[in-house]
């Protein structure tokens, strides 16, 4: 009787206009549903149940516990310090919403208001269009000792440490991160917003044009009509952004070439370094991806909360326009 | 929109269809004939003319049972993860030449066995000359100079070896000459040299070292012989494995192999080696071909490498070929001050030490037996060294780094199980050696002390390294060592040693204008601060359970 | 001026400059700034690919003696007719065989991804059904959770299904609806209007029709610009070159295989890098005058 009531009172959560609808959405869904059912949660079981494992491999929560040790202690197996991993992370997210605020008035300068804006679009997404891989050979050249931005550098009167001064931008613990944290930032402030280009160029100018005839001054058009309107866009790429708050990774392993030199770690990095030394190392060290499949877990545990806040914040900023 | 969608609707169709037929796909290659064997190869610095030089002489041999050898495009990617997937996928591929394979994997990785069984059809088995017949020895009786032990999992070996490199350092002899200075040959000539270099750095912007710290790789070219250089190879193996000589494990003290002697000296050695102020420019964030070029260039002088530097650099650098060598890595100088110096039974001064030290060295390098040594060496210096010094000065200059891993083996699927065994044991003649060594200008294993694949200076510096008669392999990595410790965690990367340690506690003895400001005590105290920090931690990590201590 | 049907029409530049003149001059500041800032932010951008350009026309050995700064006596292009010989993978496929195969990789990838992002983001924005914070959630947990050290099971799987060197069915591992783009459209689903759906729907058209009529070409422009992010990042991905398709191989697995020869001259590699890159570029530039004109179809007016 009670399992009936239950049923019942779920079944008129519904309108009956909402489950009429149903043969259509379970159709349409069936297909990605069953796809990340098979390719996603059955292949990654494994994964998962690694996590709770010990050291042994028998079943246990012992790969947590090496886990909480690392974080307590500063230091891991691998001589890494975690929390270096997490705070670099937080750092380069931090920098990267930072500059992508900033895209929300700049795409709609660069769309609504500039000359020359597609050849600007066109140069900003050239990196892009590169890949990272690419792009990091190439940047590495500018940021040798006799580089490009390292020449910049010094002749601004930077007062460079010495082994930048030898080895480059990249050469020194001191100014490695820092170089790479500048770039991302500055990378992103002009060409990250192709997301944000893409919402605003949805906006038919009739509206534009609607409220220019009302009297619709300029720099109320951008702040009291252009941003409300983006608004689910970008609140939805932030609160995407928040996913990876704690995992991003702004390719540190491939700047470092996968040794975590002077100080370019990430927890992405920190993750597939792992998942390196695993391969390479015997299979009796099996426990390793116990490890691994743990902390991820954790981050994960700690992460959803984040974005659980981190949407309710967004809702609050501005409620969703339609028009 | 509907033709939009239309377009995009053909377009697909198109792709989805057309594909098998498309140009654009590569081609299988395989010959599928029970008498012909498919290789696929990894394209790396030994080229791909090997191959094909082998397999002509392997058919000439087997002309008359028809053996054929079909020679796929090689693959700059084939690592073993590649070789398992290919393998598992059904490929009919019946060799692989990668570069090296892990025992273990091969047996019980990721892709199940991938490797066939090759203890009896080849290990134990005599390899086939160009005339057909077999040699004198058993394949594994030719190979018992290495130490291969680490490449058998369950007393089975899968793989064999198809080329070996040995360690030392990479010298631009060029600067040496302008400079006027003498190639080193123990480690206090070795800096001495480098203080002389030094002394024009500022001005010519030329340094004594370089390194690659981008792909971090390559200190234990030169600090495994540090380390077995100083109280013998029994210490090293036991540094390696935490297992003693008689093979019972050290157990819970096995985080006192941090404090030896032997790795103090090393660790003092290495911290010097990699005084940053003494090397390049960019040595903290280039990568190996930046490294290697400036040595090849004269940028800088020296640089811990294998014998393989010189073929994957001759063709970019045609016009120094002959400025650069190779030399073993020079004697740790503490070794003659613990034998020859003022607390020995000889007593000598640390100059004469190190002479001793040095002369004995040259002339082992020459080929000259310690018998032959003793009394050159009593003449030039006016000395009396016992003749079982001079043995142990030689054997320890004999141990060289030597990076020899299984990196060819059978398909665990083929169906040619038996031609496959039979190009095994033809590449392990000496022969077959010798023609792979001359096409990939490296070593092989099975005739490493054979001609030299070349005439340039660097291959008088190999062979001078290989005609030592006491050459002993170093095992190069701790693949097959026990690591079950953990011991990753003092190793970063595979087979690199604490170098960020050292790299990143600047220590040096030299202020930013490259005046000299301490004395060498700056290496020793920091070396030895490492060393108790390493047994520190490492004697946590037993006792708390993080490492687990060798047990078998 | 141009005359049409009798019209006077000014041309383009005029009618700018007369807009120009009406803005005040805040306005005129304010934009004049935010145009030296793209002026500044394409310089930077540009200076590593104009140096790039300049290395990879230099020589071996002008490049190793003296650097990146210095510019190129020689206009060296043979290094670049050496990216056709030098730049071959698997022995047989070449540049233009690698190029037809990251196009056809790319574009059906694009389709069958975006199409299964559509089908999520569309079901969750507009519907209501037991299960849709579970799916929401799913798409949350995805983007979230690192997953590590699965690649061996994955391939297997992928094997099992007979997916590997089939392109026919390995797009079903492509089709992933719970990804970055289904986020980023449910975001933008949500904020469309009904209105016009449910007028629609009371003169009887069925859900399908709503979608592909109504729904879709909403946010076709939003859909094109993920497709072309989407496009992009799967024009540089190697991985599945490597792993699942190695006979169709593509320009960003042979650039990774050419990086990894120690023997490459590093010139005749940045000459690669320049042939890798231009494909792209010029992709980019067709598809952004595509997309401006599926802009002024949309819309609601009235």
């Amino acid at each position: 009787m009670k399992q009936k009531g239950i049923s019942k009172r779920l079944f008129n959560k519904y309108s009956i206009r909402d489950r009429r609808k149903w043969p259509f959405v379970y159709c349409f869904v069936a297909f990605p549903v069953i796809q990340i059912a098979i390719f996603y949660f059955y292949v990654n079981l494994s994964s998962f149940a690694l996590a709770f494992t010990n050291s042994d491999g028998s079943a246990g929560l012992g790969s947590f516990e090496l886990v909480f040790k690392s974080f307590i202690t500063g230091e891991d197996k691998l001589g890494f310090n975690p929390w270096e991993m997490v705070y670099k992370s937080i750092t380069s997210w931090g920098l990267t919403q930072i500059a992508t605020l900033f895209t929300i008035l700049s795409c709609y300068v660069l769309t609504k208001h500039m000359i020359g804006s597609k050849l600007f679009r066109l140069i900003y997404y050239i990196p892009g269009i590169v890949g990272g891989v690419v792009l990091m050979s190439i940047m590495k050249e500018t940021y040798s000792h006799n580089g490009i931005w390292t020449s910049l550098v010094k002749s601004l009167g930077v007062n460079l440490p010495e082994r930048a001064l030898k080895s480059g931008l990249l050469g020194a613990k001191e100014t490695a991160f820092v170089t790479i944290m500048i770039q991302r930032f500055i990378y992103t402030l002009a060409g990250g917003g192709m997301i944000m280009a893409g919402a605003y160029m949805r906006i038919p100018n009739e509206i534009f044009e609607a409220a220019q005839i009302e009297g619709c001054g300029f720099f109320r058009e951008t702040f009291q009509i252009a941003l409300p309107l983006v608004w689910p866009t970008f609140s939805t790429l932030t609160l995407f952004s928040f996913c990876s708050i704690l995992t991003a990774d702004y390719g540190a392993y491939i700047w470092s070439n996968g040794t975590g030199r002077n100080g370019l770690v990430s927890v992405g990095f920190y993750l597939y370094r792992y998942q390196v030394t695993i391969t390479q190392t015997p299979v009796n060290n099996e426990y390793l991806y116990g490890y691994v499949s743990a902390f991820g877990m954790l981050i994960t545990a700690v992460t959803i909360p984040l974005v659980l806040l981190g949407r309710w914040i967004l809702s609050k900023v501005h409620e969703d326009v339609s028009y | 929109m509907k033709k939009f969608l239309a377009l995009f609707l053909s377009v697909f169709m198109l792709i989805t269809v057309g594909l098998t037929t498309s140009g654009c796909a590569s081609k299988d290659g395989i010959i599928d004939d029970k008498n012909t064997l498919n290789i696929r190869i990894r394209k790396a610095g030994y080229g791909t003319t090997y191959i094909s030089a082998l397999a002509d002489q392997f058919e000439k041999t087997f002309e008359s049972q028809g053996y054929k050898v079909n020679i796929l495009p090689a693959q700059e990617d084939l690592v073993s993860d590649k070789v398992g997937r290919e393998i598992y996928s059904g490929s009919k591929i019946d060799l692989f030449f990668a570069d090296s394979f892990m025992p273990e994997f091969l047996e019980e990785g990721d892709y199940g066995i991938i490797g066939s069984d090759l203890t009896e059809s080849v290990w134990n088995k005599k390899a086939i000359k160009f005339d057909g017949t077999e040699e004198e020895q058993t394949i594994a009786e030719k190979l018992s100079v290495f130490d291969t032990q680490g490449w058998f999992y369950n007393s089975k070996i899968r793989g064999l070896p198809y080329a070996c490199s040995i360690g030392g350092l990479a010298v631009n002899t060029k600067v040496l000459e302008d400079y006027g200075l003498e190639t080193p040959r123990t480690t206090d000539e070795l800096f001495q040299c480098a203080e002389e270099i030094m002394k024009h750095a500022a001005e010519d912007e030329i340094y004594p070292f370089t390194y690659a710290f981008q792909d971090n790789l390559y200190i234990n070219r030169v600090a495994a012989p540090w380390i077995a250089q100083y109280n013998g190879i029994e210490e090293f193996n036991e540094f390696f494995s935490w297992s003693k000589a008689d093979g019972t494990a050290m157990g819970a003290d096995s985080y006192k192999v941090f404090g030896y002697e032997s790795v103090r000296k090393m660790l003092e050695v290495v911290y010097q080696f990699y005084d940053w102020r003494m090397m390049s420019f960019g040595s903290d964030s280039h990568d190996v071909s930046a490294a290697q070029g400036q040595i090849m260039k004269g940028e800088a002088v020296f640089y811990a490498v294998g014998d393989w530097m010189f073929q994957e650099e001759c063709a970019k650098y045609p016009q120094y070929l002959n400025d650069v060598t190779l030399i073993p890595a020079p004697m740790i100088s503490a070794l003659g001050e613990k034998m020859f110096g003022e607390g020995s039974s000889y007593g000598f001064n640390k100059e004469k030490a190190d002479d001793v030290l040095s002369l004995i060295s040259k002339y082992a390098m020459e080929g000259k037996l310690a018998a032959d040594i003793k009394p050159l060496v009593d003449e030039e210096l006016s000395v009396n060294v016992a003749l079982d010094d001079v043995v142990t000065v030689c054997e320890r200059r004999g141990m060289v780094s030597n990076s020899m891993n299984i990196g060819v083996i059978v398909n665990a699927n083929s169906e040619k199980q038996e031609l496959a065994a039979t190009f095994m044991r033809f590449i392990a003649s000496t022969e077959a050696g010798t023609l792979f060594a001359k096409e990939a200008k490296t070593q092989s294993p099975f005739s490493f002390k054979e001609e030299m694949p070349s005439t340039e200076p660097w291959f008088d510096g190999v062979e001078s390294i290989l005609s030592n008669p006491y050459y002993k392999q170093l095992r190069n990595s701790q693949n097959g060592f026990k690591a079950d410790c953990g011991i990753t965690s003092y190793f970063p990367t595979l087979n690199h040693i604490f170098v960020i340690d050292i790299n990143e506690d600047n220590v040096s003895k030299y202020d930013k204008d490259l005046k000299i400001i301490a004395s060498n005590d700056v290496y020793k105290t920091a070396a030895n601060a490492l060393c108790d920090k390493m047994m520190t931690d490492a004697k946590a990590k037993l006792d708390n359970g993080d490492w687990k201590p060798v047990t078998k | 001026m141009k005359e049409i049907n009798g019209v006077k029409i000014q041309s383009k530049f005029k009618r700018a400059l007369i807009k120009w003149k009406e803005k005040s001059l805040g306005v005129k500041i304010f934009l004049i700034t935010f145009f030296l800032f793209f002026l500044i932010e394409a310089i930077i951008q540009l200076i590593p690919f104009v140096l790039l350009l300049n290395d990879s026309l230099k020589s071996f050995s002008e490049y190793s003696e003296y650097g990146s700064l210095k510019l190129t006596t020689g206009f060296v292009w043979e290094n670049y007719s050496r990216v056709f010989s030098e730049f071959v993978v698997n022995g047989d496929v070449a540049y233009f065989g690698l190029l037809f195969n990251t196009l056809w990789q790319a574009i059906l990838f694009v389709i069958v991804n975006l199409a299964s992002s559509l089908m999520v983001s569309y079901s969750l924005a507009k519907f209501n059904f037991p299960g849709k914070g579970l799916l929401y959630g799913i798409m949350i947990f995805i983007q979230v959770i690192p997953i590590v050290g699965v690649g061996a099971a994955a391939y297997k799987l992928r094997y099992a299904l007979g997916m590997i060197n089939n392109p026919g069915l390995l797009w079903v591992c492509w089709a992933v609806g719970f990804d970055y783009s289904a986020f980023v459209m449910y975001g933008t689903f949500r904020g469309v209007s009904d209105s016009y759906a449910e007028s629609a729907e009371i003169d009887g058209a069925n859900e399908l029709t709503i979608f592909f009529k109504i729904m879709f070409p909403q946010i076709l422009p939003l859909a094109l610009a993920l497709s072309v992010d989407n496009f992009i990042a799967r024009w540089n991905d190697y991985t599945t070159a490597q792993i699942d398709l190695p006979n169709f191989p593509t320009l960003s697995y042979g650039m990774f295989l050419f990086s990894s020869n120690m023997t490459t001259e590093k010139t005749v590699y940045f000459a690669s890098l320049v042939m890798a890159a231009i494909p792209g570029i010029l992709l980019y530039a067709f598809f952004q005058n595509f997309i401006i004109k599926n802009v002024s179809v949309g819309g609601i007016k009235g």
